[in-house]
């Protein structure tokens, strides 16, 4: 038998500990498992892949390399 | 009145599908509609007059359908239609889950609505399945039906009364279900 009283606190309880970012965390999971659900079913589904894009980063500049050199300079004229 | 089964918290309910010439199912079958009105679950009506119809409106795709019928322990269930108490828990979760994701500035569908509350709350709440008022209808708008509609053509339109509950029971586990049986076979 349901304890509706007791529930009903129980609801409140879970409901207020599902802020945004919870909701979006349970939303991104369930879109995901829908996703594969369809896919175990058998239906298409289509699957793209973010592109990758490169990131530069500045790791030595010239006259670091000119440093680690040394006299040896030359090395880096070609 | 609930037909009862071998105690009082077991009532008797009908399941329809399609007509299989392979032969019966040896259980129900999940719905995972996206449009099932309580989410996923194994979905029953509690009259056999609406199995049928469910079965002329929607299990017709190999020319006729069966009807299965099966007791369901509800000792564990939310009955929305015949507990008052119930009825209004219920009522107030569903607005209450529903304002929560307009709050948070997040869609609400019947889809999303329905796993939320099963992925969080029902299975912790100790809840195994609703029994629900559904809408009326009658899709085809066929005649013949006098479960749930009238005519009342005095002013020249026709405007429908509802006066029987369109009852309807999903079970979100299979535990509670038994005496899964063919109950009318081949209708159309």
């Amino acid at each position: 038998m349901l304890d509706i009283d007791k529930l009903d606190k129980q609801f409140d309880e879970i409901l207020s500990s599902f802020s945004e970012e919870k909701i979006q965390q349970w939303i991104d999971f369930a879109e995901e498992r829908e996703t594969m659900e369809c896919l175990f079913n058998g239906e298409s589904v289509n699957i793209s892949m973010e592109k990758l894009k490169p990131k530069y980063v500045i790791v030595s500049n010239s006259d670091a390399l000119f440093e680690k050199a040394g006299e040896n300079n030359y090395a880096l004229a070609a | 009145m609930m037909l009862r089964g071998k105690t009082d918290n077991h009532i008797i309910c009908y399941h329809t599908q399609e007509f299989r010439v392979e032969g019966v199912i040896d259980g129900p079958i999940i719905c995972i509609s996206k449009d099932a009105w309580l989410g996923k679950g194994y979905y029953f009506w509690v009259d056999e007059e609406f199995a049928k119809y469910w079965g002329e409106d929607f299990k017709m795709s190999t020319g006729a359908y069966d009807v299965y019928s099966v007791e369901v322990d509800i000792t564990d269930f939310l009955n929305t239609v015949f507990n008052e108490k119930h009825y209004f828990a219920f009522k107030k979760w569903i607005e209450k889950a529903s304002n929560h994701f307009i709050k948070k500035n997040k869609t609400v569908t019947l889809k999303r609505l329905h796993q939320f509350l099963a992925d969080n709350f029902w299975d912790k709440m100790g809840i195994k399945g609703i029994i629900y008022d559904d809408m009326p209808i009658n899709v085809n708008h066929k005649p013949n039906r006098k479960y749930s509609v009238v005519i009342h053509s005095e002013d020249k339109r026709h405007s429908f009364f509802y006066y029987k509950k369109r009852i309807q029971l999903v079970s979100f586990g299979i535990d509670n279900i038994s005496n899964f049986a063919l109950h009318l076979e081949e209708q159309n």
